[in-house]
């Protein structure tokens, strides 16, 4: 059950991240591979503001959401100039850039020791402790950030976005402040992002830099690019098949060594399949690296 | 001073090894090949299981490392990208295409030989050359000469061989190219095999000098992209000049801060660069 319930945390933790990375790459249409750097922030704040200022949950959240929403708008400045493969290599680059101040900036960070000990979260006087009472909580966010990712879909802003997309200069042309959008976009995608940092850091009472390197980011963009960049349910289905489909690997007896490579080699053929075969994904609207028109 | 001078000197060979292959790549098809990554990767795994495991003698290891390295490239472009490209499929489609690739094969090697650091020796550690007032290993000074070969190989190639200038014509205008009687897609796999050899031999050269481990790949590829955007990936010479560059400031970086914020330096550059001046600092005007 305790599994089971561990299971429900990583679907819902990666949730939040698939659904945020998607208002930017799904229905904007940049590919960021800064993503892994968010969700760190989050849990780095989430663990020093526990450890040194034992701050409930709610305070540690609006903090790390925040310093999140800072450094999405800084990664938006790119966005306005770059476009396509020199937009990812730029994400990828600040990615790096992310962790090396993890790692280096041991005084604060703890460095490759990382952080241990980080307390439980505490909600209104209610100390979360046991595996369901996690995934009570990550599934309400989760649920939340679905919320915000369905409202911006469905309304005028949805629209911009998608609109800039497809065509970011003619959505300039009917009036739209194309850089004024992408800035939100980013700064709210970066916030919802950090979320998922703080709950999982808080469940698993440990942090270091190795989570949330480039290969997490590469997960995090294979979770939406298989469930289906731009639709709402995509990005969710994506975490349900990808944080479960290695999980079955524990059941037909591979030894643990390998199940780490093997889970890897699992992402890196889906996504290479998906390219292939389903380049919309399972559920998605929108094929990334469509043909595009010159311009 | 000079030991400085010297390890700026040998970083940028070693980046552009790393990075001439994807440059190769890179400016015939305009995408990123991140799998270039895998054949840095597989041809180190390999020198090491020749070398050091099976006790091959050096010059039919490095024959096993580039005849596997170029096979996995153009394996990949024509099982993976060519269909992609049958389908007019945009950059990004490729790009994490080629992510895929990369964690497949990445993880591949690492279940086949383990995750841990690995040495390559040749021959016993002796102290290095001492070339003007600077200590040399002989297998950084073969990374320097390699560099140096490769950029005016390619260049030489690319300028004055009717191949190499069909490569040129498909990396302006594919479509022209293709109009005017040239096979594209053989001129593409040509760009595969020929950067894939040059990043097999980067990675035989990198795993005796520094070792083998499975982040190799990616972490001299990344150096070897930065030293071709901050260069100009128009022209290959602009390689040399990046990558000077990049290994300069990663030299001043460790001397003044510490040589763990190397990285950071050298995509802080690569992001101002993205913003400034996007062409590279030998841009084709």
């Amino acid at each position: 059950m305790d599994y089971l319930a561990h299971i429900g945390v990583l679907i819902a933790v990666y949730s939040i991240l698939a659904v945020s990375l998607n208002m930017v790459a799904g229905y904007t249409g940049f590919l960021s591979l800064t993503h892994a750097g968010f969700y760190g922030i989050g849990a780095y704040v989430g663990a020093l503001m526990s450890l040194h200022l034992h701050t409930p949950l709610l305070i540690t959240l609006a903090v790390a959401v925040s310093l999140s929403g800072i450094l999405g708008v800084l990664l938006a400045l790119p966005a306005l100039r770059l476009r396509d493969d020199h937009f990812v290599i730029t994400t990828f680059a600040f990615q790096i850039i992310l962790v090396s101040f993890l790692t280096n900036w041991t005084s604060i960070t703890g460095g490759p020791m990382g952080l241990a000990g980080v307390p439980h979260a505490s909600l209104f006087g209610w100390n979360l402790s046991t595996q369901t009472d996690y995934l009570i909580v990550t599934a309400a966010v989760a649920a939340f950030a679905w919320g915000i990712s369905s409202r911006i879909e469905k309304s005028p802003l949805g629209r911009v976005l998608k609109s800039i997309r497809e065509d970011d200069r003619l959505a300039a042309s009917a009036g739209k402040n194309v850089a004024l959008f992408k800035i939100l976009i980013f700064a709210v995608s970066a916030c919802v992002a950090s979320t998922a940092g703080v709950l999982y850091v808080h469940y698993i009472t440990f942090v270091d830099p190795s989570n949330f390197t480039v290969m997490e980011s590469i997960f995090i963009v294979s979770i939406v690019i298989l469930g289906g960049a731009g639709s709402l349910w995509g990005p969710v289905l994506g975490a349900v098949v990808l944080v479960t489909l290695p999980e079955l690997l524990r059941f037909v007896g591979i030894p643990s060594a390998a199940a780490a490579n093997i889970r890897q080699i699992l992402y890196g053929l889906a996504l290479v399949a998906c390219m292939l075969w389903r380049p919309q994904g399972l559920i998605g609207e929108y094929a990334f690296g469509r043909a595009e028109k010159q311009k | 001073m000079n030991q400085l001078v010297a390890n700026t000197v040998i970083a940028a060979g070693a980046y552009i090894l790393s990075g001439i292959g994807f440059a190769v790549i890179y400016r015939t098809t305009r995408f990123f090949h991140f799998a270039h990554a895998s054949a840095i990767s597989l041809s180190a795994y390999l020198g090491y299981a020749c070398i050091t495991r099976l006790q091959i003698h050096i010059i039919p290891s490095i024959l096993v490392c580039v005849l596997a390295g170029t096979a996995l490239g153009c394996t990949v472009d024509a099982a993976v990208y060519r269909p992609l490209r049958a389908r007019q499929a945009g950059p990004l489609a490729l790009l994490l295409a080629s992510l895929g690739v990369y964690l497949t094969v990445h993880n591949a090697l690492a279940l086949w030989l383990g995750d841990d650091f690995k040495s390559v020796r040749i021959s016993a550690v002796r102290e290095g050359l001492l070339i003007g007032g600077a200590r040399v290993t002989p297998t950084q000074l073969a990374i320097v000469v390699a560099a140096c070969a490769a950029v005016v190989g390619v260049a030489l190639f690319l300028a004055h061989t009717l191949a190499g200038r069909r490569m040129r014509a498909v990396a302006s205008d594919p479509a022209l190219a293709a109009a005017s009687g040239i096979a594209v897609n053989q001129s593409i796999l040509l760009a595969f095999a020929i950067g894939s050899a040059l990043g097999a031999v980067a990675g035989l050269l990198l795993a005796i000098d520094s070792g083998v481990y499975p982040n190799m790949g990616l972490n001299s590829l990344l150096m070897g992209v930065v030293a071709v955007i901050v260069g100009g990936a128009k022209r290959i010479g602009g390689i040399l000049v990046g990558a000077l560059l990049v290994a300069g400031a990663q030299q001043l970086a460790s001397w003044h801060l510490g040589a763990q914020w190397q990285d950071c330096a050298a995509f802080v550059i690569l992001v101002a660069f993205l913003l400034m001046r996007r062409n590279g600092m030998v841009a084709l005007r």
